[in-house]
């Protein structure tokens, strides 16, 4: 799948108001088919509050879900607004998620 | 041409002075030396004879010796594995001419091992690459003063003088941060070494300004997921060292703050880990209250 059907896709499961940071195409591009599968399957878990967040020290009701992808340095960080809607997903290697947790205060 | 005079300790050359002196060098080149290695700053006429004298006798030395590489943890590192070791980083020498390389990891002191990681320190931005075993993985410049660097030079061998500074601080929040990713990955049943490490050696860097060596580093985080209860360890080791490494004004605050932060979940969802995170800062508060 390439990124942007999956864009489509994720807007469908979370909403329009969701964006997409990190190098999300070039990291999206470059996961296996198998852990593509994997992180729309970690996604709607997130909706369906099957997956636990952290909250932030720096915002206020900013909750985040974090998922690592085996065998590579890829994370991904989905906000969201405590009991409102997803904020954002982000996408990287793994020293940008450092630096975007930092941010986040997660 | 690496810095001779960082093979040489003010301690190694005073205990050697009656067979160096006068054979090797003379009274007055002796006393250029040991201004030169205790950082002094030399006349110009004492620049002059260590750059056309002094130095040269060193690197004639040095050559002779075969000395060539600084090695760091020498007792931890395999016979066989030291000599391979050097010849791999012979070998990328001259590939990445006049750059900084250092091979550090398991490669050295394991008997199993996967891969040999060669580092390269670099002022531009370039891409690893691997060859066989042997894994190139470029690091910036900065990279010299970071607690990691400190760690993976600790079992090294390397072609310069490794500089033992870190030029990094973590505070209290940043560590629980990164001690609620763990214990999440934990709880998702995912792989969460790489953020235990980085959580342990970050631990005993603010709690007694530990550097853990790639190896010190390894039997901990073992000893903690082979643990029977990995997060019930985890917790009470962060106890354990935040106490230590912090105003207990600035632990107090910090550990409200988040006590806080994690104490409203969603409607209708139990946060299994922020009840486990509260908990461990309940216990930190207890004790430095």
């Amino acid at each position: 799948m390439l990124h942007d059907e999956v864009k489509k896709e994720i807007e469908a499961i979370l909403g329009t108001t969701i964006s997409f940071d990190g190098h999300f195409d070039m990291v999206f591009d470059n996961l296996k088919e198998t852990r593509q599968e994997q992180l729309i399957q970690w996604i709607e878990e997130c909706r369906d509050g099957k997956q636990y967040s952290l909250a932030s020290d720096k915002e206020k009701d900013l909750l985040a879900f974090i998922l690592r992808f085996r065998d590579t340095n890829f994370r991904a960080i989905l906000t969201k607004k405590k009991n409102e809607y997803f904020i954002a997903l982000f996408l990287d290697k793994h020293k940008y998620y450092e630096n975007e947790r930092r941010k986040l205060g997660i | 041409m690496r810095r001779l005079e960082s093979y040489l300790t003010q301690d190694n050359l005073e205990a050697a002075k009656e067979q160096v002196v006068p054979c090797i060098f003379s009274e007055n080149y002796y006393r250029i030396l040991k201004a030169k290695i205790r950082g002094n700053k030399l006349t110009k006429n004492e620049q002059y004879y260590y750059n056309h004298f002094i130095k040269k006798k060193l690197q004639g030395i040095f050559n002779l010796l075969n000395i060539d590489e600084n090695i760091k943890g020498k007792e931890y590192i395999k016979k066989d594995r030291l000599k391979k070791a050097i010849s791999i980083l012979k070998k990328y020498a001259r590939k990445h001419k006049n750059q900084k390389l250092l091979i550090s990891g398991s490669f050295l002191y394991n008997e199993a091992y996967n891969d040999c990681d060669v580092f390269v320190i670099s002022k531009y931005k370039k891409e690893y690459y691997r060859e066989g075993k042997i894994h190139i993985n470029f690091l910036p410049e900065s990279v010299e003063k970071t607690l990691f660097f400190q760690s993976i030079s600790a079992i090294s061998i390397a072609n310069f003088t490794l500089n033992n500074k870190v030029e990094e601080e973590f505070n209290l929040s940043d560590l629980l941060h990164l001690y609620e990713v763990v214990i999440l990955l934990i709880i998702q049943k995912d792989d969460y070494l790489q953020e235990l490490r980085d959580l342990v050696l970050r631990l005993e860097y603010v709690s007694g300004r530990v550097i853990l060596s790639s190896l010190q580093l390894k039997i901990i985080t073992e000893k903690i997921t082979k643990s029977k209860n990995p997060i019930q360890v985890i917790g009470k080791y962060v106890v354990a060292m935040i106490i230590n490494a912090y105003p207990p004004a600035i632990i107090k605050k910090t550990l409200t703050n988040f006590i806080e932060k994690n104490s409203l979940p969603e409607r209708g969802k139990v946060q299994k880990n922020w009840q486990i995170y509260n908990q461990t800062y309940k216990e930190a508060k207890e004790i430095v209250a």
